[in-house]
């Protein structure tokens, strides 16, 4: 298919534009409520070709994408994380095969969605989890019990994709997609701690954060070349560092009062001294 | 759909001018983008596309940057306390000092609760707030007083911006923050107002100091919105 089409696609780029800006906004019911919504927001223009400020989406144009690409993730299997893929999926909702231009980054925006539904699915289920610790106390969890079973049910809505999930965190890890991947890490990694019952707002909200995203990013890397019956090594590799970062945040813990039972030892020591000295009257002036 | 696909000018005039001929009607920066499949507005990164993803963006950056100015108050008063709690001005510092905790608190309660993820420098504004404080101290009461007249005038304007804001953002849905923030602005008011009170403008180059400050925190408010 892509020999032909790649000769004609320059002669039909107008079309390619209209379905690139204007397809979507025809599609939509409430046009004209859109084009207000955007006016708001930004310098008032009638077209978001130029403005920065107006390019925000309107809802009916992200329920677009959102569908498009709900359609187009079984075609992963054979298709991989590309635009095939995406051009695919739009043909079985009906649309033109051209509509993946209005996916301009191409497989990773298929990852990135797939990634973004994982990610609103667990934080649903962990929130069922905490409600229904509340009722029943005896489903309720330690903290880093809670945080293990969060990972694990995250990393293994992946083993649907496993085989070509390696091409996934390939696209992840290029420059140009890195910010929006770590956004993606950063919002699962917020969610299992929110869940998890963090309340922190200080810089504490990062360290946690960062050594929780260590041991994700670790796990999942490792499940890629794993062939253990039912992923066993993977969870068992998981369960090795979160009891490392327990122990290592523990030893913090104890250098840390022992630092200040030091610091303790050396005031009481100065204050002997001065006493001996005879400085340490407040009388003394 | 090929005949509307070029610019809106070029739909509605029929004779096809020079411009109109050209690819994309002559927009060069649209047709760089489309040779070069990366989306138009994309100076940095705009991870968020729709309206309710951008409120949500607006009351992250509001509430980030006001957690941060609360703690930078509270270490600027503290600062100022440890040099000039023993003098006669101690106790009207003591007073606004009270006041900032009870912001600091308020804003540590909303970090969670709306999600927001806090400020990165953190760290540094606990340490540059308290060397303000002591700095200024050290130059006088009538220095500490100007430092706390600059910083509430900075913080004042900065509220009343974050209100103008949500108000656009949708009065009703974020009552609760707008309810906060107006509180909170009215006792800045009062604190710069209780700093002129006390002589802040007989300290020593006022002007200069003055404006030193105040350029410090808009770009320390300009820094917590993003980092």
């Amino acid at each position: 298919m892509g020999g032909v089409w790649r000769q004609v696609i320059p002669f039909g780029l107008p079309s390619l534009l209209a379905t690139r800006l204007g397809y979507a906004r025809l599609l939509q019911t409430s046009s004209l409520h859109g084009i207000a919504e955007e006016g708001t927001s930004g310098p008032e223009t009638s077209s978001s070709l130029d403005q920065e400020g107006s390019d925000l989406e309107t809802d009916g144009e992200q329920q677009l994408k959102e569908e498009i690409l709900q359609a187009s993730l079984p075609f992963v299997h054979t298709h991989g994380w590309s635009q095939d893929a995406i051009a695919q999926g739009a043909e079985t909702l009906g649309y033109s095969s051209m509509v993946h231009g209005m996916f301009p980054g191409g497989g990773v925006d298929l990852v990135n969605y797939f990634y973004g539904q994982c990610n609103s699915k667990l934080d649903g289920s962990l929130k069922a989890a905490i409600k229904a610790a509340e009722e029943n106390q005896e489903l309720r969890k330690g903290t880093t019990t809670f945080i293990a079973a969060a990972v694990e049910e995250r990393l293994r809505m992946n083993i649907e994709y496993h085989d070509s999930w390696h091409w996934a965190l390939a696209l992840h890890a290029s420059p140009s997609n890195m910010p929006k991947a770590l956004h993606n890490i950063g919002t699962l990694m917020d969610t299992i701690w929110y869940h998890a019952g963090d309340r922190s707002y200080d810089f504490n909200w990062y360290t946690k954060r960062g050594i929780l995203a260590a041991v994700y990013k670790s796990t999942e890397l490792c499940m890629l070349q794993d062939k253990s019956e039912d992923f066993q090594d993977t969870w068992a590799f998981m369960n090795r560092r979160l009891s490392d970062v327990h122990s290592v945040g523990k030893c913090v813990q104890e250098g840390a009062s022992f630092l200040g039972g030091a610091g303790n030892l050396v005031k009481a020591g100065i204050l002997t001294a001065l006493n001996m000295a005879g400085m340490n009257s407040k009388s003394r002036f | 759909m090929a005949l509307l696909g070029v610019s809106g000018s070029a739909m509605l005039s029929l004779r096809r001018t020079r411009q109109s001929r050209r690819p994309f009607g002559g927009d060069k920066r649209l047709a760089g983008a489309m040779y070069q499949c990366r989306p138009l507005a994309l100076a940095g990164v705009r991870l968020y596309s729709t309206k309710a993803a951008h409120t949500k963006q607006a009351i992250d950056r509001i509430i980030r940057v006001d957690h941060a100015g609360e703690l930078g108050a509270d270490r600027i008063y503290a600062g100022q306390m440890a040099v000039l709690g023993k003098t006669s001005v101690g106790p009207v510092i003591q007073h606004m000092w009270d006041q900032e905790k009870e912001h600091k608190a308020k804003f540590e309660e909303l970090v969670p609760k709306y999600r927001v993820r806090p400020t990165v420098l953190l760290p540094i504004w606990n340490v540059a707030g308290f060397v303000l404080g002591a700095g200024t101290a050290l130059l006088g009461r009538e220095a500490a007083m100007a430092c706390t007249v600059a910083v509430e005038s900075v913080i004042t304007d900065h509220y009343n911006s974050q209100l103008r804001e949500l108000i656009n953002l949708g009065e009703e849905e974020n009552k609760e923050l707008i309810e906060v923030i107006k509180k909170f602005r009215d006792d800045e008011m009062d604190h710069h107002d209780t700093g002129l009170a006390n002589d802040a403008e007989q300290a020593p180059a006022y002007t200069a100091l003055s404006n030193v400050i105040k350029t410090g925190c808009k770009a320390a408010v300009w820094l917590s919105e993003r980092i």
